[in-house]
């Protein structure tokens, strides 16, 4: 059984303002990778489930978000952890990485998805979708 | 004309040994004759380079830079803003002249903020 650590939304917060802090959006894209590691880690564990329900159970069962729904070509998620009000751009930067990886495995093509709506930027739900020059 | 073909002809003009059109995330919009390194570690470190710039220029209370050059003894590496989202990186040749860079990198800046959304 591995072993695992508990962090809180506001500490997580904190992660990211500190990083911010020093490197400025270069630490979105390290955000974004981290959440691409993760995933690897799941699929790699997951004996063969279908990506996008392997990557699913990682989001809810970690506690990353509340809930996803995948749609034609990206995903909305509800209730992210790294969801933090007032910001002024996206903040969901962990999830993006691990949905687009798992999207990626599940197409079997490159896929980067970018937050078109975010709830830290006052949308109702965090969304999804590829980029363009992905 | 498209990005890729935008960065493709920067890199010729310059005579730079790569150059990438990446954004302020750390992700590649187009690049060029990038070696066989993993592209996106090697923008992410390029946008911290520029973003840590940023950073340490304010923290002494100045303006932040629109460039940063890392040289070593044999090349040069150019990172430069391109608009408020973006930024160019050059792989140059030691003792490449900065003055004469400025006015390509000046229209490649404005060709790309034409194609960019």
């Amino acid at each position: 059984m591995p072993r695992l650590v508990q962090i809180s939304q506001e500490e997580l917060d904190a992660v990211r303002r500190l990083y911010e802090s020093v490197m400025s959006y270069a630490c979105h894209g390290l955000f974004f990778r981290e959440g691409m590691a993760l995933a690897e880690q799941a699929l790699r564990n997951s004996d063969g489930t279908d990506p996008l329900a392997a990557g699913k159970s990682l989001i809810l069962e970690r506690g990353w978000a509340d809930d996803v729904t995948f749609t034609e070509s990206g995903a909305r998620v509800r209730g992210s952890i790294e969801s933090a009000s007032g910001s002024e751009m996206e903040t969901c930067h962990r999830i993006r990485g691990i949905l687009s990886k798992v999207l990626e495995v599940k197409a079997k093509k490159r896929v980067r998805l970018q937050e078109i709506e975010c709830t830290s930027t006052g949308g109702r739900e965090c969304r999804f979708e590829p980029e363009e020059s992905a | 004309m498209i990005l890729q073909d935008i960065v493709r002809a920067l890199r010729e003009v310059t005579k730079a040994e790569a150059a990438a059109l990446i954004n302020r995330d750390g992700a590649v919009v187009a690049a060029d004759q990038l070696p066989s390194v993993s592209h996106e570690t090697f923008s992410i470190m390029c946008a911290a380079i520029l973003g840590a710039g940023m950073t340490a220029m304010t923290e002494l209370r100045h303006r932040a830079p629109r460039r940063v050059l890392v040289e070593s003894e044999d090349a040069m590496l150019l990172i430069q803003e391109v608009g408020r989202r973006h930024m160019v990186v050059l792989s140059l040749p030691p003792g490449t002249s900065l003055d004469k860079l400025d006015g390509v990198v000046r229209r490649f800046s404005e060709s790309v903020a034409q194609e960019l959304p």
